[in-house]
């Protein structure tokens, strides 16, 4: 019993062993993170256009490339509009209260 | 931001491989009510080539250069929003007795292929809708 | 450009096909009932009949005798389907056989039977029936897309 120790704070440098030997990653702003994404989904949209028009000109004879394109756009926006959405509502919310 | 998707090429590509697909789709009909039709020859339509070339902008044969606004063009490429599907018949060599060319298993495999052709094209075009709905109502 | 009624002028024009396969299948069961009816109210033995066919098109159709290979020649319209031009009596003569005791047997004891070939009449059946078939799928793959192009924009 004497023996056991406290768990110290968790490093979320050090969980590998290797890792302790790299400089720790520069968090990123959530600007940053927004605009990453945004910019992944708008890839994803030409990505899914782009399928669509090779369809259209015979180029891709796979239909199920062009829809999982499609879907993963989809998806992509569905993620960073929801994600969007909540941002504002909780800007909302903390305008709302009174101070 | 949305109005531009319509005006783009895309858009006009499945748009009109969709009005292709529609042509396609009489033609054959034409062909199979015709199968035994003495001297009947089949038609079949062509798009995807010509739309595809003229977005590449490099017409197959030789293309004359104007130097003067006079200059009467030599093949010119064509602009992609002119291009419509064309209704070509084909004169070929194999004859039957009657002088018929429609091989009826053909007809029904490329009717096959057209519907579903047609109904990739849709889904596709309808998939993108429904994404461009998204952004405009988000969650509500 | 695209007409608002193309899906279903298509439908028409496989519908034509119909019409005149289920026609041509009518002559052919008419030809087999009536392969040994040597008496008939015109005289003579029961003839052959068959169907002219001809495409039903907005121009004239040209013959291109002279063309070689797969040479396309561009046209505005695809046509509209078949039509059934005239029944024909196929003016091949009767077969004869030697039969003096039959009531319909002539000077020489030869009747003369119709010239009709039941195996050339089963295979024509068979094409018939598939010809048929084959504008029944076209009707189906047209509905099918019309259908379909109903979705467009469909939550």
């Amino acid at each position: 019993m004497n023996n056991i120790s406290s768990i110290g704070p968790l490093r979320p440098d050090s969980i590998l062993p290797f890792e302790t030997d790299m400089p720790p990653k520069k968090p990123e702003t959530f600007s940053e993170m927004l605009k990453g994404a945004v910019d992944k989904v708008d890839a994803m949209e030409k990505t899914a256009d782009d399928m669509m028009l090779k369809l259209a000109t015979g180029e891709v004879q796979d239909i199920h490339e062009v829809i999982i394109a499609a879907e993963k756009a989809e998806l992509a926006l569905q993620l960073t509009v929801e994600i969007r959405d909540r941002v504002i509502e909780a800007y909302q919310t903390i305008m709302r209260m009174a101070m | 931001m949305l109005g531009t998707f319509f005006k783009s090429i895309p858009y006009i590509a499945v748009r009109k491989a969709i009005d292709a697909a529609t042509l396609r789709q009489k033609v054959y009909s034409h062909n199979i009510a015709n199968v035994d039709t003495p001297h009947y020859k089949r038609s079949e339509v062509n798009f995807e080539d010509t739309f595809k070339q003229a977005l590449e902008r490099t017409p197959r044969r030789l293309v004359g250069f104007k130097t003067d606004g006079q200059h009467i063009p030599i093949n010119p490429p064509t602009d992609p929003l002119n291009v419509q599907p064309g209704i070509w018949r084909e004169n070929d060599m194999f004859y039957r007795s009657d002088d018929n060319n429609v091989d009826i298993d053909v007809e029904m495999a490329e009717v096959a292929k057209n519907e579903l052709k047609f109904n990739s094209l849709v889904e596709s075009l309808n998939r993108k809708i429904r994404r461009l709905n998204l952004s405009i109502r988000g969650r509500g | 450009m695209s007409n608002v009624n193309e899906i279903f002028t298509s439908i028409d024009t496989s519908a034509s096909g119909l019409t005149a396969q289920r026609l041509r299948m009518d002559l052919i069961a008419g030809n087999i009932a009536n392969v040994d009816t040597t008496r008939t109210p015109e005289g003579g033995p029961f003839k052959r009949q068959l169907a002219v066919f001809a495409a039903k098109t907005d121009f004239a159709p040209r013959r291109f005798p002279f063309l070689p290979m797969k040479i396309k020649t561009k046209l505005g319209n695809p046509g509209n389907g078949v039509r059934v031009l005239e029944i024909v009596k196929d003016p091949s003569p009767p077969r004869m056989k030697y039969d003096p005791s039959h009531p319909d047997a002539n000077n020489e004891g030869y009747v003369a039977y119709p010239n009709i070939d039941v195996i050339k009449e089963m295979v024509d059946l068979i094409s018939a029936s598939r010809a048929y078939e084959a504008n029944v799928t076209a009707i189906n793959s047209a509905k099918s897309m019309a259908m379909k192009s109903l979705e467009i924009g469909a939550r």
